[in-house]
């Protein structure tokens, strides 16, 4: 099976390389990252990151590679109320008229492939392949990315409004693999507010593979918003690489709500004294639904700070799986990190594979975990039916309540509202507790 | 308004409550005075609704209804109110959503018009200072992060808002400080009305000198043993429970 999706995979490369789509500087990187990819082909269960996420049955789907496909570039408006710099990227196509527009907004932005082609020396760190099988799709995306965005935000620079990128998977003769890349260098004492949205129509069952590397300087702040309201159907597997220097911080937020198989790796370098990395995401996985969230933060230097606060509710035959690991360096004393997950089982078929590790190498550092998984509390619950509060809503609002506590502290009131009503329509009994939010 | 007829209750197969029988007028205050395991926590959640409790035999009726056939929610509707004893946290829930949903559900019940939030408000503010709940009490969670003393004053301020027809407080007066026991009774005294019963379950009198009962009945393995006026309730401060409980076992 994922012998066949390897060869279909090198068939999509030979297309590429065929038609000089985005090759030139590329062309070393592509093969190379390919072959590494190839080696050893998809990521199966054996290996322990992939336990209980399975592939087989992406493996089984035919996929055209984005860059072959025609579509129409989309204008559906997300996060309307929102104040933004905006791109939308459809399957994979970035809007370059739309990039254009925003290159002097105290930002430097370009395609990626432009970028790597004016100077490949710079970019070249980014390109390198990935000797783990398990990061496999990370080469995958290497050997057959997209046009991607490279953004610089200039020292002492800091963009009065969001950049939002929208990603709108959207249905073409077949189903669609595109292969987005996003590299984001925040320079020292800068900042930015980077929000990913992504969306599918109905009906599509496009596989998106994305990888995304941040690098922030010295005293640099980045926070990151990924909104994943795909289709049903849609596969969205993404890889987020960031290297953390000195004071810089990192503000990340997962929030899973729609796809069939949907996985954010986050792997965290906290590399300079005094870095911080603050992860929170949700995850809502309901029907069949698989929603995935691999952390690893490694504190690399002396009083760095990580958090990961993580909550997931699993209806139906929804899968959850959360794997949070912290790494603590010989070099990383003083070093603090909290580790949360809190799940919630509304249905006996749900289910949730959740493991928190923790390597320590070093003294004198403050470390904590916890997992908890459980149903609806049934105190909470009595002590609202006991005030006329009618079962179904009762329990909404308990889900709310539990679900919110990873929105709430979410500082742009326009995603936060949008989330919260986002979560809101999830829930049964949607009308009646709209009014409490 | 409330009959509680040879009620017999069991919980994980142990006999609790053993042919238990109380009526409550509409303007009485009777208050459930017994020694700890007697029952009286019991009593007042198998009123409420609670899951967990068997029962075995007997009947409560009332306004004429089976109440025990009613699911909690539709008790609470029905005008009854428990404060309980170890109120539950519950973070995210405000308490204003929790006072607005369950005064409107009820006032729905009723068919009287729900209250907008600005009428809510309104109706609200003056019983949040009388409570001396604070000033960001409406935004706070449910008891979230509430001392002993303010779980026990949310669950008056409650009282106040819902206006039930039967209030049933189990131990409200337990862990409270005398500043604060006054302002909880100054909230039941000014609820006390010819048309709203009350059931003061409570293990010491103390509460019983703020809030003058018209009925003081003692329970004992599950049974009434001893009905009397608020005198009852003295003599059990300077006797305890012994005497009443030896008789009890010989009977």
């Amino acid at each position: 099976m994922t012998r066949e999706f390897a060869d279909a995979r090198r068939e999509d490369l030979g297309l590429l390389l065929a038609n000089q789509v985005h090759t030139g500087a590329l062309l070393s990187y592509r093969k190379n990252a390919f072959d590494l990819f190839a080696k050893h082909g998809l990521p199966s269960r054996r290996n322990e990151s992939w336990k209980y996420t399975s592939l087989d049955t992406l493996a089984q789907n035919q996929f055209v590679h984005a860059a072959t496909t025609k579509h129409t570039q989309d204008d559906a408006m997300v996060l309307p109320s929102l104040d933004a710099m905006r791109i939308t990227i459809t399957n994979g196509k970035v809007d370059e008229a739309a990039l254009l527009k925003i290159q002097n907004s105290g930002l430097q932005i370009f395609l990626l492939t432009d970028a790597i082609q004016a100077n490949p020396a710079l970019l070249e760190q980014y390109l390198v392949g990935m000797p783990d099988p398990a990061l496999a799709l990370h080469n995958l995306n290497t050997a057959l990315m997209d046009e991607g965005i490279y953004i610089r935000v200039p020292a002492d620079t800091s963009p009065k409004i969001p950049l939002l990128l929208n990603f709108a998977s959207r249905q073409s003769d077949s189903a669609v693999a595109s292969y987005p890349r996003i590299i984001v260098e925040v320079e020292e004492n800068a900042s930015l507010v980077l929000i990913e949205y992504h969306e599918g129509a109905n009906g599509c069952e496009n596989f998106c593979n994305q990888v995304n590397q941040f690098s922030l300087a010295s005293n640099a702040k980045l926070s990151h918003y990924s909104l994943q309201h795909g289709s049903v159907s849609d596969t969205h597997l993404c890889r987020t690489v960031v290297k953390a220097a000195r004071s810089s911080s990192l503000d990340h937020y997962g929030m899973q709500f729609g796809g069939r198989l949907l996985r954010n790796e986050i792997d965290v370098s906290l590399n300079g004294v005094g870095a911080n990395a603050h992860l929170s995401g949700l995850f809502l996985p309901t029907d069949k639904q698989h929603m995935d969230n691999q952390i690893c933060v490694e504190h690399a230097a002396p009083e760095t700070v990580s958090t990961q606060n993580y909550r997931g509710v699993l209806n139906e035959q929804g899968h959850g799986v959360f794997n949070g690991k912290v790494v603590v360096r010989e070099t990383a004393p003083k070093t603090d990190a909290r580790q949360s997950n809190r799940n919630l089982l509304l249905s006996n078929r749900a289910e949730i594979d959740t493991k928190p590790e923790l390597e320590i190498y070093a003294d004198d550092v403050k470390c904590s975990h916890g997992v908890t998984t459980g149903q609806i509390d049934q105190n909470q619950l009595f002590y609202l039916l006991s005030r006329g509060i009618d079962a179904q809503t009762a329990q909404s609002l308990l889900v709310f309540a539990f679900a919110d506590a990873v929105i709430a502290p979410v500082v742009i009131p326009e995603i936060k509202e949008h989330l919260e009503q986002q979560l809101v329509g999830e829930l049964p009994d949607t009308e009646r507790i709209r009014n409490f939010v | 308004m409330l009959s509680i007829n040879n009620l017999h209750v069991q919980v994980d197969g142990k006999n609790i409550l053993q042919g238990l029988s109380l009526k409550v007028g509409r303007g009485e205050v009777h208050a459930i005075m017994g020694p700890n395991g007697s029952g009286k926590s019991t009593l007042a959640h198998v009123l409420a609704g609670r899951n967990g409790y068997e029962i075995t035999d007997g009947s409560v009726t009332y306004n004429g209804k089976a109440l025990l056939d009613m699911p909690p929610e539709e008790r609470a509707r029905e005008g009854v109110f428990l404060a309980f004893q170890y109120p539950v946290e519950i973070p995210g829930v405000k308490n204003v959503y929790l006072l607005k949903s369950g005064l409107n559900a009820i006032r729905k019940h009723r068919g009287e018009a729900e209250l907008d939030a600005a009428d809510f408000l309104e109706l609200v503010q003056g019983k949040v200072e009388a409570m001396q709940m604070g000033p960001d009490y409406l935004s706070r969670g449910v008891n979230e992060g509430f001392s002993g003393g303010e779980k026990k004053r949310n669950e008056i301020m409650q009282l106040l808002v819902l206006e039930p027809q039967l209030a049933i407080l189990d131990e409200t007066d337990s862990g409270l400080d005398i500043d604060a026991m006054k302002v909880v009774a100054a909230g039941i005294n000014q609820m006390r009305s010819p048309e709203r019963g009350f059931l003061l379950v409570t293990h010491y009198q103390r509460l019983l000198n703020y809030v003058e009962p018209d009925f003081v009945h003692v329970l004992v393995d599950g049974k009434i043993v001893k009905t009397g006026d608020k005198s009852l309730a003295l003599d059990l401060e300077d006797r305890g429970y012994d005497w009443l409980t030896k008789k009890a076992s010989n009977a």
